[in-house]
C-alpha cells in the first residue's frame, strides 16, 4: 500500500501558490510607491533648479549693473563649482553670441540654438553618454543665464531611499510566507486526519473516531465518516 | 429681472472703471538712479525745484555711474545720472543715451589737518603708481602714504581718474591701496585719518567739512578754474536716457537744460553748461 505521495504535496501547491499571490501584489504596490515617489522627487528637483537658476539671473544682474562685463566669467565658474550636480554654464548674449562660458571658449555644438527663445525654461541637451538639463532665464534684456543640471533618472531619484524600499519589501515577503505556511497548514491538518481515518477504515478498523472540528468541505467529510 | 439687470450694470460699470482708471501717484513718479556725485552736484535740489513746478516727484537712488548708464538702457529707472563717459565697446552700455548737463573736477582730496597745499600731476601719478609711498618725499612730514580707492575701476571717479591722468582706464594703481566701495565711505576715510589721500568729486566732496583740497599744478579747483578748463582734471556730468525716451522723462530732461534748471544747478555752486569756457 503505497503511502508516499508522488511529487508536491497539498501543502507545499498551497503554500507556493498563496507565496506566489502575495508576492505579487507585495511588488505592485512597493513599485508602484517607488514609481511615483521616484516621479515627485524629479519633479522636486526641476522645481529646485529652476529656483536656483532665476536666484542666479537676478544676482548676474546685479552684478552686471555695476561691474565689469567679465564679472560674468566669475559668476558662471561659481555656479558650475556650487553642485556636483552642475555640468556648465554660461551667458547667451541677446545677439546670440556667448559672451562667458565654464567650457574655456569651446563651446559643445550641441548647446547650438539653447538658451535663445526666452520662453524656453528648460531644454534636454544630448551629449555623447549622458543627457543634460539646461535651464535658461533671461537676465532683463541682455540675454540669458544657462544652467546644464546632470538629468536625473528615477533609480537616481531613489537611490537614497532603495534600502529602505527594500527592508519594507522584504518584511511583506517573509511576512506572506508566514501567512502562506499557516494556511496551508490550517487546510493540510485536517486532510491529513482524514486521510488517516479512511486508511484506518480500509484496513478494518471501523470504531475509530475521526477527530475533526471544523464544519467546512473536509469537516463534513468527517462527520459522514463518523 | 430688470432690476437684476440695472444692478449687473452698475456693478460691471464700476469694475471696468476700476480696471481702466490709471492708478494715481504711479504716472505723477519717475525714478532716477546712478552717480552719488551727480545726485549731490545738482540733481537732489534740481529734482525738488521740479516737484513744485509740475507736481512730479522724481525718488533719488544710488548705485554709481554704472548704474546710471546701464540700470536706464534695460528699463530699470526712467533717468539715471553719471560721471563718466560710456566705455566704448561695451556691450551693456549701447542702449543708453548721455546728455551732458554741468560740469565736474576731480579733486585730490587729504585730510583737514594735513600741511600740504599743492601737488603736481606727475607726483599725483606717482603716489597712484606706489613710485612715492611717503609724504616726505612731496615737502610733508615723514609718514607712510595711505591711498585710498574706490573699488571698481569703471566707477565715475576710477574710470575719469585713469583716462585723465594715465590715458588708459585699465591702468593698475598700486596694489597695497585701501580700497572702499563708494565715493562717499572713500571721503570719510580720508575725513579720519591724517596720512590719507584720495581723488573724489568736487561736488560731493566740498560737502565734508574734515576735508582738503590740493591744488594741482598751482591750481586751486575754484568755479572759474573749471569753468576755464584750466584745472586739469575736468569731466563733465550727465544725465542719462534710454535711446527712446518717454515725454515725460524729456520734459525733465528739456527742465534741466532750460535756463531755470541751469540756474539752479549753478546755484548749488556746481558749474554749469555756461559757466565752461567753450561750451554751450
Amino acid at each position: 500500500m503505497p503511502t508516499d505521495i508522488k511529487g508536491m504535496g497539498i501543502k507545499a501547491k498551497l503554500t507556493i501558490t498563496t507565496l506566489l499571490s502575495i508576492t505579487i501584489i507585495v511588488s505592485a504596490i512597493v513599485g508602484y510607491y517607488a514609481y511615483s515617489m521616484g516621479k515627485r522627487l524629479t519633479v522636486l528637483q526641476n522645481q529646485r533648479n529652476r529656483f536656483y537658476t532665476v536666484s542666479v539671473a537676478s544676482k548676474a544682474l546685479d552684478a552686471m549693473l555695476t561691474d565689469d562685463i567679465k564679472i560674468l566669467d566669475t559668476i558662471t565658474r561659481q555656479i558650475k563649482a556650487s553642485s556636483k550636480d552642475i555640468e556648465y554654464s554660461f551667458f547667451r548674449f541677446e545677439d546670440g553670441k556667448i559672451i562667458a562660458d565654464t567650457f574655456g571658449g569651446k563651446i559643445p555644438p550641441q548647446l547650438k540654438g539653447v538658451g535663445m527663445k526666452l520662453k524656453k525654461i528648460t531644454s534636454d541637451v544630448k551629449f555623447p553618454g549622458k543627457v543634460v538639463r539646461n535651464f535658461s532665464y533671461p537676465v532683463a534684456t541682455y540675454g540669458t543665464i544657462n544652467i546644464g543640471f546632470k538629468k536625473l533618472n528615477l533609480l537616481d531619484a531613489i537611490r537614497e531611499d532603495i534600502w529602505k524600499i527594500l527592508v519594507i519589501y522584504l518584511l511583506a515577503i517573509s511576512f506572506g510566507l508566514l501567512l502562506s505556511l499557516f494556511v496551508s497548514n490550517r487546510i493540510v491538518r485536517p486532510l491529513n486526519a482524514l486521510m488517516k481515518g479512511i486508511r484506518a477504515i480500509s484496513e478494518g478498523n471501523v470504531n475509530l473516531s475521526v477527530d475533526v472540528k471544523s464544519t467546512d468541505e473536509i469537516g463534513q467529510i468527517a462527520t459522514v465518516l463518523n | 429681472m430688470v432690476a437684476n439687470k440695472k444692478i449687473f450694470l452698475i456693478l460691471l460699470f464700476f469694475l471696468l472703471s476700476i480696471f481702466f482708471s490709471p492708478s494715481p501717484g504711479y504716472s505723477k513718479n519717475l525714478i532716477w538712479g546712478g552717480c552719488g556725485i551727480t545726485k549731490k552736484a545738482f540733481m537732489a535740489e534740481l529734482s525738488k525745484a521740479y516737484e513744485k513746478k509740475t507736481g512730479i516727484k522724481i525718488h533719488l537712488k544710488g548705485g554709481g555711474a554704472t548704474y546710471g548708464i546701464r540700470a536706464v538702457g534695460i528699463g530699470r529707472i526712467d533717468i539715471g545720472g553719471s560721471c563718466r563717459h560710456k566705455i566704448k565697446g561695451d556691450l551693456l552700455e549701447r542702449n543708453t543715451r548721455l546728455i551732458p548737463v554741468a560740469w565736474d573736477a576731480l579733486v585730490v582730496i587729504v585730510n583737514k589737518k594735513n600741511r600740504l597745499t599743492n601737488i603736481t600731476t606727475k607726483q599725483l601719478k606717482d603716489i597712484l603708481l606706489g613710485k612715492i609711498t611717503n609724504w616726505k618725499q612731496i615737502g610733508g612730514r615723514d609718514r607712510p602714504i595711505k591711498v585710498v580707492i574706490r573699488k571698481s575701476k569703471i566707477s565715475g571717479v576710477s574710470y575719469m581718474l585713469r583716462e585723465m591722468v594715465f590715458g588708459d582706464a585699465n591702468k593698475d594703481f598700486r596694489p597695497d591701496a585701501i580700497i572702499k566701495k563708494s565715493s562717499g565711505p572713500v571721503e570719510k576715510y580720508v575725513e579720519k585719518h591724517l596720512d590719507a589721500i584720495a581723488v573724489s568729486g568736487i561736488s560731493s566732496a566740498r560737502k565734508r567739512k574734515g576735508l582738503k583740497f590740493l591744488n594741482l599744478n598751482g591750481l586751486a579747483p575754484t568755479k572759474k578754474n573749471i569753468g576755464t578748463g584750466k584745472y586739469p582734471l575736468v569731466r563733465p556730468l550727465y544725465l542719462t536716457v534710454a535711446l527712446r525716451p518717454s515725454k515725460m522723462v524729456r520734459d525733465f530732461i528739456k527742465f534741466a537744460l532750460s535756463d531755470e534748471g541751469q540756474a539752479i544747478i549753478s546755484k548749488q555752486g556746481t558749474v554749469n553748461l555756461k559757466e565752461k569756457y567753450g561750451t554751450h
